[in-house]
């Protein structure tokens, strides 16, 4: 991703491209046509953020989730299990699931990268990404307050054996119960 | 009766899953917190958001990141967090993952605390490597996606976006 980034870069030396790029290894593409760092603190990251038109990245969630709590739009582009990017491919699933949202640039091939970043170039893609605030859904929160406030500490349990949790006691597509603690 | 406040551990590796985890920090609002993570980098942001909140400054420690490729890291990262579980003794651990929350909710039993496994938003067609290996193990098993949710297996509560 960086090299065709790079590439584009040189094509378009007009723009101001910023990276954050964390090279950790001896292969890794070093850029030649765009200013980077390997690591920006939150506040810096946050800043840089604030501060672009729009954000090119892996799929990754920390991305996602900042660009569209900053309103910026975002390009994605999956991280390749195969080449130990990753652990498996969920990235492409991830693109993949989070195609339709306003305000990311779904891409997964590479011949893709230049072309998303040519249209963002030219404003012709988005209505302004929507602003999705900073904490998760309230169903979510509730249900883990509820859960905090109602936890009872239970004494020394083996770490090795399994939970029965409470849709198994009511037998709810259950196969073979699970060994009680 | 009034319950004691309770102690919190909210456990995630940096990136994706650390901004999901702190994305839910109000449902532990009001609680002792310690925070777990593999950076130093957000000890700031935490500690002036509770100021702004006028909330109890949580604690902060910082643990190596591991994955399953490094096998000496994963059992440092292993000892690191047991450590810290005894010592913190939450009433609640809470994680999205990845190896330091996994290591953590199964540390957390030694002492019977309650366990909340968050499946990262990432994970949208199947669960993590780490989320379908707490099956059994956290209380609350969660996934962000409705069509993942299934009887015998995670729930769905909501998701971080």
């Amino acid at each position: 991703m960086v090299r065709i980034v790079d590439e584009w870069s040189a094509a378009n030396p007009s723009v101001d491209v910023f990276g954050q790029l964390p090279l950790e290894g001896p292969d890794d593409y070093v850029p030649t046509n765009f200013e980077f760092v390997q690591h920006l603190r939150p506040e810096e990251y946050t800043e840089r953020y604030r501060n672009a038109d729009f954000i090119v990245a892996h799929a990754g969630m920390g991305s996602i989730i900042t660009a569209l709590s900053l309103a910026k739009p975002i390009i994605i582009f999956p991280r390749r299990a195969a080449l130990r990017e990753q652990r498996n491919d969920h990235q492409i699933a991830t693109v993949k699931r989070f195609a339709r949202v306003t305000g990311i640039v779904p891409t997964f091939e590479d011949a893709d990268l230049p072309a998303a970043m040519d249209e963002l170039l030219a404003g012709m893609a988005l209505a302004s990404a929507p602003m999705i605030g900073s904490h998760a859904s309230k169903a979510l929160i509730d249900g883990l307050s509820h859960t905090i406030a109602s936890s009872e500490r239970r004494g020394v349990l083996n770490p090795f054996a399994r939970l029965r949790r409470p849709q198994d006691a009511e037998g709810v597509g259950a196969e073979t119960p699970l060994p009680s603690q | 009766m009034p319950s004691r406040c309770k102690r919190v551990l909210a456990i995630a590796s940096t990136g994706g899953h650390w901004v999901q985890l702190f994305r839910m920090r109000t449902a532990w609002s009001g609680c002792h917190v310690d925070y777990v993570t593999t950076t130093p980098d957000f000890r700031q942001e935490v500690i002036d958001e509770a100021r702004a909140r006028g909330e109890r400054e949580p604690n902060y420690f910082v643990v190596p990141e591991a994955n399953r490729w490094q096998k000496l890291r994963l059992v440092k990262l292993l000892l690191q967090v047991v450590a810290i579980v005894l010592w913190r003794r939450p009433d609640v651990v809470i994680s999205t993952g990845a190896a330091p929350g996994y290591f953590a909710i199964r540390a957390a039993r030694l002492i019977g605390a309650t366990t909340v496994w968050v499946d990262s938003i990432a994970n949208a067609e199947e669960l993590s490597m780490c989320g379908k290996q707490v099956e059994g193990h956290a209380d609350v098993w969660l996934t962000q996606w409705k069509d993942l949710a299934r009887a015998n297996g995670p729930q769905y509560w909501g998701a971080v976006l």
